[in-house]
């Protein structure tokens, strides 16, 4: 029988993984192995993908890879043993990483007084590794609840510890990498060799998570092991022997819970003696000689010796490399370059050794891993009851991501945040900044004409200042509500189920269901949407992907589909926005689907993802996000925005001999965007003014507001007909990304792709544009 | 050129010379892309690059 032929809510046990190559991997390193129990929870509601339960956490896996996995049907038991059985004899607290009478002063070799101590901070996805960072140093970096959110590496200093620096690393399962932010964790850890490793365990999945504790161990390099979300864990009734896995793991292991500053202090203590006298885990053998004959114990030990000057000479940790050799890392095998003779030998050994264990290679490393790790939790843990938070989760399950609900939710969620967005929240805060920015101007205007200001100066500071940064300032607010619902989906786990429930429809156009990740936070702003991508483990859904988040209307087209329909369509904004939201992904759909048939032919990678539990958004990341939203959008307008309204009143207030003009027409602007202005006037934009506007919108796409005030000082309605106004939202909506996405695209996927994004767009919005005109036309809009 | 000129144009010199010297120092900094908020990640992410 297979995964996928079980029924909702019945149990099995895993009997052999099927499959090959980095996705299989990727299975055995989330647990899914022989032997271990699995749950199917759900089927989603296109009846793919399903969501199982194993090893305490919720993991989702499309019906063709879970044929890939032989099962036996069980029926529900205890599985894993609860309670540990030799918990009478006391552990004593081995007091690893600690001053006092722990630490033994003869042949200690203290690092270098000054010496920079670098810290790596490392764990699974969604363990809390942000959260501990900014609890650390201080900071405020994003933190959100799905898998993924860190994506690149972010540098920082312990607080109250100068002479140090901690990297928070982007989550991974394990030192296999599976997708392209896991490298950067990897490599950071292999290459970097920082001089210790937090490495940061979600105790309430603690199966999982020492997965990728054991393999830490084997680098030999010093390590604490911080297990996180301790509160949660007592909270339900569970506990852990903290000596006992002290002594089984052979490092210190401190539990913290992040979000409170809990045990925070005494892991930096910790850290800090394990980096400075730089001690090493005292254990980094798992296998056991006694383990299933013991094969993969005398295989694991057969290969270190065979690599062991290799390993030396590259600075490899020696048993690292031996069980990574016998996974087939094939990164590895090249870096030790083995010669012929030795590699025949490797193989050899790892071929005894799977007809011994009755494993293939790869499986029987996992499963001694999860052997040892099986032995840890049942001396050390005692697990939990089912917690509140999984209950609650459940719970909102049956309706978010119910079979007959989930996708109706969803569309009703994406109308709510649109609607409150643009038609509640937004317009009410926008008018009160509104209003206190026009009597700040009305004022202003009145004071320079009562003290004679020359009128050059006057006409700088009203229609070039006022009208510009001030029109944009305008749309702060509607920026901040959109960022404010988007932060509210990402903290509370809603959009690692939105991944969930889209998978089957987004297949049909050769997408994954984590391409909506990188989606829906392009609706916030393109740049962080592009590399949220990193976390897409093939690079074709990758390119696809980044390729289509520029269709997504970001935040910064707000202000200009609010200045048009103000207008030219006062009182239909809320639809008008919605509709071009609707375009945008409209688009994006058909792009996809010629992009599925052309150049990027092929099936979109598997769908491996963990499912968080639900968790109320906290007041201080949201209130965080807000701020670095508005203080971000501040700076932006007051620099960057400021200057080009400026350049653009200057230019078109001017003319070549630099004399003041009377009329634009004859500026200099008009001279030089009147050469672009006859590409533009078959889709009704062969305005000068209106190209002028759509080149300042690369640069960021609120200038397209601030220079448009700046040009049409007599008012856009007067100068524009109702069609040309449509067809130039439809334009704005779908031409190029602003410069720094571009530059986004460009670091991803090279200059090409980055040229192609900005050509490709441009004709995409000119089409879509000349389509509008000539359907208006034809209706007798024109 | 009256007072309230001289005024207005010192007060909009300042107000471009702080934009001037925020631009200025965001370039220092290394930023490649001034006024976005994620630009600082841009650097470090050259050397990361595995999209190819």
């Amino acid at each position: 029988m297979r995964l996928s032929d079980l029924k909702q809510e019945q149990s099995a046990i895993i009997e052999s993984v099927g499959g090959e190559g980095a996705l299989r991997q990727h299975l055995l390193d989330m647990g899914v192995i022989p032997g271990a129990q699995v749950k199917l929870i759900k089927f989603a509601p296109m009846g793919d993908p399903i969501e199982v339960r194993i090893h305490g956490y919720e993991l989702t896996l499309r019906i063709s890879d879970a044929k890939q996995i032989e099962i036996i049907p069980v029926h529900e038991g205890p599985g894993v043993k609860n309670e540990p059985d030799d918990r009478k004899d006391e552990a004593e607290h081995p007091g690893l990483g600690e001053e006092g009478r722990y630490h033994e002063k003869e042949g200690e070799d203290p690092l270098p007084e000054g010496t920079t101590l670098t810290f790596a901070l490392v764990g699974n996805q969604n363990s809390g590794k942000t959260t501990l960072f900014n609890q650390l140093t201080g900071s405020n970096q994003h933190v959100g609840n799905f898998p993924g959110v860190t994506v690149d590496r972010k540098d920082g200093v312990i607080k109250g510890h100068p002479d140090t620096l901690i990297t928070d690393l982007p989550g991974i399962y394990s030192m296999s990498p599976y997708s392209g932010e896991e490298i950067v964790s990897r490599d950071f850890v292999l290459k970097e060799k920082p001089k210790a490793i937090i490495n940061i365990l979600d105790v309430t999945s603690i199966d999982r998570s020492l997965y990728l504790t054991m393999q830490l161990l084997e680098m030999g390099l010093p390590m604490v092991v911080a297990l996180n979300m301790m509160d949660e864990m007592t909270g339900n009734g569970g506990s852990v022997d903290i000596n006992r896995m002290e002594q089984m793991l052979g490092v210190p292991v401190v539990p913290i819970s992040a979000s409170r500053n809990q045990g925070v202090d005494e892991l930096v203590s910790h850290a800090i003696h394990v980096a400075k006298y730089q001690e090493g885990p005292l254990r980094q053998d798992f296998c056991d000689s006694t383990d299933n004959g013991g094969a993969v114990h005398r295989c694991l030990h057969a290969v270190s010796h065979l690599i062991e000057d290799h390993a030396q000479r590259e600075g490899i940790p020696v048993r690292f490399a031996a069980a990574k050799l016998i996974e087939g890392d094939h990164l590895i095998l090249r870096a030790l370059e083995l010669d012929q003779n030795e590699k025949e030998t490797l193989e050899h050994i790892i071929i005894q050794m799977e007809n011994e264990r009755g494993l293939d290679r790869s499986a029987a490393i996992a499963d001694m891993r999860y052997s040892f790790i099986y032995k840890v939790c049942d001396r050390c843990i005692t697990k939990p009851k089912e917690s509140k938070e999984h209950i609650r989760s459940s719970r909102y399950d049956n309706v978010l991501t119910g079979r007959y609900t989930a996708i109706p939710v969803f569309i009703a969620v994406m109308a709510a945040v649109f609607f409150l967005t643009f038609a509640v929240i937004g317009p009410f805060l926008q008018g009160l900044l509104e209003s206190g920015i026009d009597a700040l101007g009305t004022g202003a205007e009145s004071a320079m004409t009562a003290a004679h200001v020359n009128p050059a100066i006057s006409s700088l500071v009203m229609d070039g200042i006022f009208e510009g940064v001030g029109s944009v300032l305008s749309f702060l607010p509607i920026i901040v509500t959109m960022f404010f619902f988007l932060s509210l989906l990402e903290d509370s786990g809603y959009i690692a189920r939105v991944a969930f429930v889209m998978d089957k429809p987004l297949r049909k156009i050769g997408l994954s269901g984590r391409s909506i990740v990188p989606m829906l936070i392009g609706f916030g702003c393109t740049v962080p949407a592009v590399m949220a991508t990193r976390t897409l483990p093939s690079s074709r859904d990758r390119r696809m992907t980044i390729l289509l988040t520029p269709f997504m209307s970001c935040t910064a087209k707000l202000p200009i589909y609010g200045f048009f329909v103000a207008a030219f369509f006062p009182g239909n904004g809320w639809w008008i926005v919605t509709a071009l939201y609707l375009l945008g992904v409209v688009t994006g759909i058909l792009s996809a689907i010629v992009m599925k048939k052309t150049v990027f032919k092929g099936e979109a990678v598997p769908l491996v993802m963990e499912l968080p539990n639900y968790r109320l958004p906290s007041a201080k990341n949201v209130g965080h996000l807000i701020w670095d939203k508005s203080k971000d959008f501040l700076q932006r307008a007051f620099s960057v925005i400021l200057i080009a309204t400026i350049v653009v009143w200057f230019l078109q207030s001017f003319d070549f001999r630099f004399n003041m003009v009377a009329d634009p027409q004859n500026s200099m602007l008009a001279a030089i965007a009147g050469v672009l202005a006859p590409i533009f006037a078959p889709v009704g934009l062969g305005d000068w003014r209106i190209v002028t506007a759509l080149i300042s919108g690369f640069m960021a796409k609120e200038s397209v507001v601030a220079t448009m005030n700046v040009l049409f000082a007599g008012g856009v309605a007067a100068a524009l007909s109702s069609l040309a106004a449509v067809s130039m939202l439809v334009f704005s909506l779908l031409y190029t990304p602003c410069v720094a996405a571009v530059a986004a695209v460009r670091r991803e996927l090279g200059s090409g792709w980055a040229l192609y994004v900005v050509l490709c767009q441009c004709a995409i919005a000119w089409v879509a544009a000349l389509i509008v005109r000539l359907i208006g036309i034809a209706i007798g809009l024109g | 050129m009256n007072t309230a000129t001289v005024i207005a144009i010192v007060a909009i010199a300042a107000i471009l010379f702080f934009a001037g010297r925020y631009l200025y120092k965001e370039k220092k900094k290394g930023k490649a892309c001034i006024g976005c908020p994620y630009s600082d990640q841009c650097p470090k992410s050259k050397q990361n690059n595995c999209c190819g």
